[in-house]
């Protein structure tokens, strides 16, 4: 009788841990995605959307498996009907040498409202960049003098103060990247709605 | 009378948790239904729509339950019923070029989009699960343990 217990939890186990699943999806901008999926059974990688792995137990190598389209809808059907709408990032340029936005970066502000509205419990989030002609220090600081700039302008077009956060990322997080200093294209501020 | 104290030390306590809750936010849920907790250093609280989460909270979804949230480097994570996932570190701070994205799932059914973190510092991500890692270059996917 033990025996028989022992030997059902363990059928139970196993067919339970015969669903474990990672799945590579497309990226939704079209760019390239690839994962990784190690144990010290091995590693597998994706780098095809579809292609998906089964991992049995943390001591064997996952395996490749097939996942079709209606598995996934139906799996991961809440996953993907409850996953957040994706935050939206809007690039801003400065009249050069001017804590001045464009007129073309100006004209993009009033998106912003829209973009809230679409939200439950709507961020945004000011973030100014510089390129890498200074030191970090006094990149960090006129990354901030740059965000806050924008800050102004967005509170000014009605985006609620209590909504925004401002940071610098200075020359650390480039659009371009480049190994030269200068680059005008990474001196900007990015709003993120999210 | 007491009630009204209690009214207030409740609306003081929400004001000074709010206020205090910025610096430690690595989230915020956006997503809501049925049964769904934020597990964290108080005790289990029913998961609102705008509830911050913070590193080390531990996300709980009962039979009926599914949430959604973004982070602070704009990755967005889902997950289904009967889900479990602790958010063990979350740190974006490119001005110091510090980052980091630990998550442990312990069961369930999650969709993952990630965000600045893999991109500038794809090494710093680790999504662990009982039975393996995984490791990200920019990239959708989803992940089902039972």
């Amino acid at each position: 009788m033990l025996r028989l217990a022992g030997l059902v939890a363990l059928l139970l186990l196993a067919a339970c841990a015969g669903q474990n699943r990672v799945v590579l999806l497309a990226n939704e901008d079209g760019s390239p995605s690839a994962l990784t999926v190690s144990n010290p059974g091995g590693t597998s990688v994706l780098e095809q959307p579809g292609a998906a792995v089964a991992i049995t137990r943390a001591t064997s190598a996952p395996t490749p498996v097939t996942v079709g389209d209606a598995e996934i809808r139906t799996v991961w059907a809440d996953a993907l009907a409850y996953h957040p709408q994706r935050p939206v990032t809007m690039l801003l340029y400065f009249i050069l040498d001017t804590p001045n936005l464009t007129p073309a970066s100006r004209a993009e502000l009033p998106k912003l409202l829209d973009l809230i509205r679409q939200r439950p419990a709507p961020e945004v989030v000011i973030i100014g960049h510089t390129d890498r002609s200074g030191d970090e220090p006094y990149n960090n600081a006129l990354g901030l003098r740059r965000a806050n700039a924008v800050r102004r302008e967005v509170e000014a077009i009605g985006v609620p103060p209590e909504l925004i956060t401002v940071a610098s990322h200075g020359g650390n997080n480039p659009l371009v990247q480049t190994s030269r200093p200068y680059e005008p294209r990474n001196r900007r501020v990015e709003i993120t709605v999210r | 009378m007491k009630l009204a104290a209690l009214v207030w030390s409740l609306a003081a306590l929400l004001a000074w948790s709010a206020a205090a809750q910025d610096a430690a936010r690595i989230g915020t849920i956006k997503t809501l239904r049925g049964d769904a907790r934020v597990i964290g250093p108080s005790g289990s609280v029913a998961a609102a729509i705008g509830s911050a989460v913070r590193q080390n909270d531990t996300l709980e979804t009962g039979a009926d339950g599914a949430l959604g949230l973004t982070f602070i480097d704009n990755t967005t994570l889902s997950m289904g019923a009967k889900s479990r996932i602790t958010l063990t570190k979350v740190v974006f701070d490119p001005d110091q070029n510090d980052f980091a994205f630990a998550t442990s799932i312990v069961k369930g059914t999650f969709m993952f989009v990630s965000g600045s973190i893999a991109k500038l510092a794809p090494q710093a991500v680790q999504i662990t699960t009982p039975v393996n890692t995984i490791g990200i270059r920019g990239t959708r996917f989803l992940v089902r343990i039972d």
